[in-house]
């Protein structure tokens, strides 16, 4: 400490104030950090790249140019399957690790106590890292829009001479694109959910970060291991069982709520025909599960790390 | 405003069947330097995270600025500084935004604070660093700056001089020191005693869970009430003082006899032994420093505190 300032000139500079723990204050500690994270933006720079080459894909090649001369609703339809798709995959890995990352980094650092011994409330804290996840994916969202949107109308614009093909779809063509932002929302928000909760019941970045990345792929794997059952064993319970599984029912959402026209989802589906009711049923349970999991060991369990 | 900044009332802590902490009573006055001392595993540490907030008492509470810390903690601990055990910082952010984000969380802290706290523990010229690459001693220092953050009225720092060189050690007394002539309350947890000695007020030493003793320093290093004594035959002088029960614990030390005095007093002890031809050639009371108190309360012998 050789360059250590006079201390009484210093501290007689600092006026009393009188803190309180702030929400906003909290979030934006949350979004500092988040932000400061070199892993945030590798993935988000692997979320552009995949971004890049699968959008280059689908818009390239002689066959989608002349769906989009002959069907552009066909066109359109397959677009926005296949950017949410590819949004879900990329942005879901993203905010699975940046979640589970973001709360249980707080307890293998230790700085949780650091935090806490500020006053600021668990449940407190807790909400400011999911508001802060919510902003932050929103974020992501709004970015990957924009460069899908420009992407369709320079393609459009660069075959067809102007935006009109896109401009003069049916209306069911706009409502099918409010269905995809509200199926991405939704998949978002369950991403952060499970993030935070794997996070919180394991304090430790491998075990947050490790469940919350082996949870799809196992439900959807589960899928495969049911049909399998259900074929060596000839009993329909396990058929039954998987139309409870969250990843298969978050591939099928959008198909269930989107009547209009056939959708494929790119992973593993309930075994059995789901409506749209049973998909918001079995997410919503999901989501409440998980979050009042991370309320009630934030809430309960003592801080010794 | 209260006297008392701090104080807990038969706090208890269990982990299972192994009580960590036993039934404490301690009281820390505004304004003065309180050492909080005992051996690794005494309990320290629980005591101070549930004067935090972040562990429940099984029993008892903890009072902080007047409040219980369990029921309004919001209020009172943004008015607290704390520094417990090791420094837990965000290595990926840099000094500076490590304290922006801490002091984002309470709010109300303008950019100038943060140089300011940065200036006084001597991290100015590193604050764009990644905190991953400060030494421990840097991160101890930085450590104390967000504590520092919001002028709190009191500090509970754990183990504030880990990591520090001599110089850092002095300097980090020095800071102390003058947080208290400025009227806040410092709680100290240290085994460094040597520090502790020459910067508390008063000290509490805990064993197992349970309060030794809670006293003064001055007491402490005085209250043992016995006196070294130089006489021409130490071995003739011993044997009679310790003829009498106040005498038993007398003992020959380097060619001196340290004993007790029949009354508490030199000049008691001066005249028993000049009843007997022994006039004495030097006599002091006996200062004991805070590590030999501290041994000799804990039954701790090998040293290890924390």
């Amino acid at each position: 400490m050789s360059t250590v300032a006079e201390p009484s000139a210093v501290l007689s500079a600092l006026a009393r104030p009188r803190p309180r723990p702030s929400f906003a204050g909290a979030v934006r500690s949350e979004l500092l950090k988040i932000r400061g994270q070199a892993l945030t933006w590798i993935l988000i720079a692997a979320l552009v790249a995949v971004s890049a080459v699968t959008l280059g894909s689908v818009v390239s090649g002689d066959q989608v140019r002349n769906l989009l001369a002959h069907d552009p609703r066909s066109f359109y339809f397959n677009y926005l399957q296949a950017i949410l798709t590819l949004f879900n995959t990329m942005s879901g890995v993203l905010l699975l690790i940046v979640s589970s990352r973001l709360v249980s980094l707080e307890y293998s650092g230790g700085t949780i106590r650091t935090v806490l011994a500020r006053g600021t409330g668990r449940l407190h804290l807790l909400g400011a890292q999911l508001v802060a996840l919510a902003i932050s994916g929103l974020v992501v969202l709004a970015a990957f829009i924009a460069v899908c949107a420009a992407t369709l109308y320079a393609v459009v614009v660069a075959w067809q001479g102007s935006f009109t093909p896109i401009t003069s779809l049916p209306q069911v063509a706009w409502t099918d694109t409010w269905i995809n932002l509200l199926v991405a929302l939704v998949s978002m928000a369950v991403c952060i959910l499970l993030g935070t909760t794997a996070a919180v019941v394991g304090r430790s970045v491998a075990f947050g970060v490790g469940a919350a990345l082996a949870f799809f792929p196992a439900d959807n794997f589960g899928t495969v291991v049911m049909a399998l059952a259900n074929r060596l064993t000839n009993q329909d319970v396990w058929l039954q069982v998987n139309q409870y599984f969250l990843g298969p029912t978050l591939n099928q959402l959008a198909a269930s709520i989107q009547t209009d026209h056939a959708v494929r989802a790119a992973f593993a589906t309930p075994l059995v025909k789901v409506d749209a009711a049973h998909c918001w049923i079995v997410i919503g349970v999901y989501s409440f599960v998980f979050l009042a999991a991370s309320v009630v060991l934030t809430w309960r369990r003592d801080v010794l790390h | 405003m209260t006297d008392t900044v701090l104080s807990t009332h038969r706090l208890s802590k269990s982990y299972g069947s192994r009580e960590a902490v036993k039934g404490i009573d301690v009281e820390v006055r505004r304004g003065e330097v309180f050492g909080f001392l005992g051996p690794n595993g005494a309990g320290k540490t629980t005591t101070i995270r549930m004067a935090l907030g972040l562990i429940r008492p099984t029993g008892g509470r903890v009072d902080v600025l007047g409040r219980d810390v369990q029921t309004h903690g919001g209020e009172v601990l943004p008015r607290v500084g704390a520094l417990v055990e090791a420094p837990a910082l965000y290595g990926y952010l840099s000094g500076r935004d490590n304290l922006k984000a801490f002091a984002s969380v309470l709010g109300g802290v303008p950019r100038s604070r943060l140089d300011d706290v940065m200036e006084l523990v001597g991290l100015s010229g590193r604050q764009r660093d990644k905190v991953k690459a400060y030494s421990l001693g840097m991160k101890q220092r930085l450590g104390v700056a967000a504590a520092l953050l919001h002028d709190p009225e009191l500090l509970l720092l754990d183990e504030p001089a880990n990591g520090l060189d001599p110089a850092g050690i002095v300097e980090m007394r020095d800071l102390l020191r003058e947080l208290a002539a400025m009227g806040k309350t410092v709680f100290i947890s240290s085994h460094v005693l040597a520090e502790v000695q020459q910067i508390c007020d008063r000290v509490a030493i805990i064993n197992l869970g349970e309060l030794v003793r809670v006293a003064p320093v001055a007491d402490l290093l005085a209250g043992h009430g016995e006196f070294v004594v130089k006489v021409e035959d130490p071995a003739a002088a011993l044997a009679l003082i310790q003829g009498h029960e106040w005498g038993r614990s007398a003992r020959l030390e380097n060619g001196v006899v340290v004993t007790p005095s029949p009354s508490g007093r030199g000049r008691d002890l001066v005249q028993f032994l000049a009843a007997a031809g022994m006039w004495p050639d030097l006599l002091r009371r006996r200062q004991q420093n805070l590590e030999e108190i501290f041994l000799s309360l804990t039954g701790n012998n090998d040293g290890a505190v924390s």
